[in-house]
């Protein structure tokens, strides 16, 4: 009698210590081979682009924080507000520009470190957590400075930012700056030389480049598997058209390289907010813009590109002081349904290393 | 045999790189704040508690109930009621509900007369919701309503 | 729902609620009963281990306390994934009414006594997402029975700090062993 054998279907999640949020994967497995993998998502939908229809463009700043990617507030003020300034064609002064640029770029800095925390944490590297957290509150201390908050910000607004830097700040971020180079080296010590850590990374997860296209993977995800491109490049907003920095990009599309991607990441991200300090022009922060901005008829989208990808914002304004409609294309999105391609084929025990080098932010895949 | 030497070589060479860089913490600069026993200097302007301070000069707060803030606010957490006429304009309701701020600082900004502002405070937790709605009184104090847990205090005051 | 009710004293533990009986009407008990309740409650405030529910962006912030600028270890409160090893819940960030069956059932998985606090300002009471939604709990004391509140959005890490050791005042002062049992 020949033996039956059947598949078994595995919940992970959504309350799972490792699945970076409220995600539930319902993974069909043959033994231990996956056969299959079903996201379920919607555990943190807030429904932000219904509320953002009720709410005036300022105070959407506030929403828009919150409601999208966590990790990256100022990435998606930065997205929303480039929707509404093309609407309304309002121009940035080219301070402001500078100071956004910086603090975009500290803010994938911080996004970056959580991921790589919380990635080490699931692979079994628990030091990586603290060592990484410890430069993140430098950053988050640099931000509080600055704007005030620690994770959400508002601080940017329609026409510039907020308030202009404190005294010193700037100081402050190129000390930072030298010093976190040498960080990096030290995460590359910890991680990139242990071997129990390549072996659960190199060559796992794999996903070809014409695959992550056809997924519309997007970001890291997408570099990593030798897709080119950055929107910063591609289609440069605020001070990116001034300023050199390379765009990494890795052809074995495993985990191993979209954790290179990321760690390269951050060495661009300190040249350009070096360059930027350097290149800081002097004037207005903020154009003439009133508290309840009111647009013109029209509409468009802006593409950013957030810490995590490529984050585009459709803006439709009927004339009021409110969006009519407000879509957000969120790059976490597209890059959780390329997992499935991901994890067919490798063990159980792969799901957790292939998630973690995704990195989805599940408020950004909800919204 | 020779691979894995070399596997067993790599194994070792990758822990102790790893060991060096926690060795180098062990004895670099301590990085954890006592948090009860020291406290963090907050920024400036960091986003803690709202509250409308009192002017020593006037007596008062600043407010002028021009209702830019309540109107601003997008989390609609603000709500004033003024009585009065003219120069005898009063407040007579100035609540924030604290539970549902969210500590975005547009009422801060769009305040004509710099009325409302934050203050560095950011021990609120409480017991029971009702106490996170902050009336004119509690506003005007300008501190947590709830006293802080008796553990800070006391540990703070040890010398 | 009846959140707010008592839970009910499991049956197991009826023998020592007996034992605690005879001990109290005895002469001089109470006394013995007093101190060892101090004991009792001592520790269990000492080594307070969450069940970590991070649901949004709180849960960052609550990951910051337990990483090396705050270290929330030191205080004996140690992250726990599974609600059997919990003593209390920290429930961070906003939650779904998707979510909200979840959050009850790993609620009543977890042992008695048991703890909840809310972290920011949306498990609170909905914070930033009240108004115009139609997906978000308003407030997770609509499911579980809350003990601390700890506002902000989000809070700081030593926010959160304040509220466990609030939560340890609270737990210090229970009478743990005479606690009613509910008929
Ligand atoms: S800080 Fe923001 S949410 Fe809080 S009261 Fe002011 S405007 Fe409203
Ligand atoms: S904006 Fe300032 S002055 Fe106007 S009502 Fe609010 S607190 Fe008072
Ligand atoms: S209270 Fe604020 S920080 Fe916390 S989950 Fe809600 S929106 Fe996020």
């Amino acid at each position: 009698m020949a033996l039956r054998t059947e598949e078994l279907m595995l919940n992970m999640g959504p309350q799972h210590p490792s699945t970076h949020g409220v995600l539930r994967l319902v993974v069909t497995l043959d033994g231990e081979n996956i056969v299959d993998v079903v996201p379920d998502i919607g555990y943190l939908h807030s429904s932000v682009e219904k509320m953002m229809e009720y709410r005036t463009y300022l105070q959407n700043v506030a929403l828009a924080d919150r409601g999208m990617d966590y990790l990256t507030a100022l990435a998606n003020e930065e997205g929303y507000l480039l929707a509404v300034e093309r609407v309304g064609r309002i121009e940035v002064p080219p301070r402001a520009r500078y100071l956004r640029t910086i603090m975009l770029e500290l803010q994938r800095l911080s996004s970056h470190l959580v991921w790589l925390g919380t990635w080490g944490i699931d692979l079994g590297a628990t030091t990586v957590f603290l060592y990484c957290f410890r430069e993140r509150e430098r950053i988050l201390d640099l931000f509080e400075q600055a704007t005030g908050g620690r994770l959400h910000h508002v601080y940017f607004r329609p026409g510039g930012v907020y308030e202009d830097l404190p005294d010193g700040w700037t100081d402050r971020v190129l000390a930072f700056c030298d010093e976190f180079l040498g960080r990096v080296d030290e995460y590359h010590e910890l991680l990139t030389g242990n071997p129990i850590f390549l072996a659960r990374v190199q060559g796992v997860g794999v996903l070809p480049r014409d695959r992550a296209i056809a997924m519309g993977a997007c970001g890291p995800v997408a570099r990593a598997s030798g897709v080119d491109f950055d929107v910063r490049k591609a289609f440069p907003y605020e001070a990116y058209g001034e300023l050199a920095f390379d765009v990494p990009v890795f052809q074995e599309g495993d985990c191993f390289a979209r954790y290179r991607v990321r760690m390269e990441e951050m060495r661009q991200s300190v040249r350009i907010i070096q360059q930027a300090i350097a290149k800081l022009p002097d004037g207005e922060i903020r154009s003439k813009v009133q508290v309840n901005v009111k647009l013109p008829r029209g509409e468009a989208y802006a593409r950013t590109e957030s810490p995590r990808g490529d984050l585009g914002v459709y803006l439709v304004s009927e004339g009021e002081d409110a969006p009519y409609r407000v879509k957000i294309r969120a790059p976490s999105f597209s890059n959780l349904f390329a997992l499935t391609e991901m994890m067919r084929g490798w063990k159980v025990a792969d799901v957790i290393a292939i998630l973690g080098s995704v990195d989805i932010v599940l408020s950004d895949v909800d919204r | 045999m020779e691979a894995l030497a070399t596997r067993a070589w790599e194994a070792v060479a990758g822990l102790y790189a790893g060991l060096r860089v926690t060795f180098r913490a062990l004895v670099g600069r301590k990085n954890t704040v006592m948090y009860p026993l020291q406290k963090v200097n907050v920024a400036p302007r960091w986003h803690g508690l709202l509250a409308l301070p009192v002017d020593p000069e006037t007596g008062s707060d600043k407010c002028i109930i021009c209702f830019q803030c309540e109107r601003v606010c997008p989390d609609r957490c603000i709500h004033i009621e003024a009585g009065g006429k003219g120069k005898d304009r009063l407040l007579t309701r100035f609540d924030i509900e604290m539970d549902k701020c969210c500590y975005c600082g547009l009422c801060v900004e769009v305040c004509p007369t710099e009325a409302i502002v934050f203050v560095p405070h950011y021990e609120t937790s409480t017991y029971n919701r009702a106490n996170l709605v902050y009336d004119l009184d509690d506003l005007r104090r300008a501190a947590p309503k709830e006293p802080i847990a008796h553990g800070v205090v006391a540990m703070r005051g040890r010398p | 729902m009846s959140a707010q009710a008592p839970p009910p004293i499991p049956t197991r533990i009826a023998p020592i609620q007996t034992a605690v009986d005879i001990l109290d009407s005895l002469p001089g008990g109470s006394v013995v009963l007093s101190k060892v309740e101090y004991l009792l409650n001592w520790s269990r405030a000492a080594s307070l281990w969450p069940l970590t529910f991070g649901l949004a962006c709180c849960a960052i912030e609550m990951m910051a306390a337990w990483a090396g600028r705050f270290d929330l270890d030191r205080m004996g409160v140690i992250p726990r994934a599974t609600p059997r090893q919990a003593d209390c819940m920290i429930v961070a960030g906003r939650c779904t009414i998707k979510m909200a069956p979840i959050v009850r059932r790993l609620w009543e998985q977890m042992p008695e006594p048991k703890y909840v606090i809310s972290m920011g300002s949306c498990a609170t009471c909905g914070g930033p997402f009240y108004y115009d939604n139609y997906s978000i709990l308003k407030g997770i004391d609509q499911v579980v029975p809350v003990d601390v509140y700890v506002p902000g959005c989000p809070p700081r890490p030593e926010a959160l700090i304040e509220g466990l050791l609030k939560l340890q005042e609270k737990i210090k002062a229970e009478p743990f062993l005479r606690r009613a049992v509910p008929a």
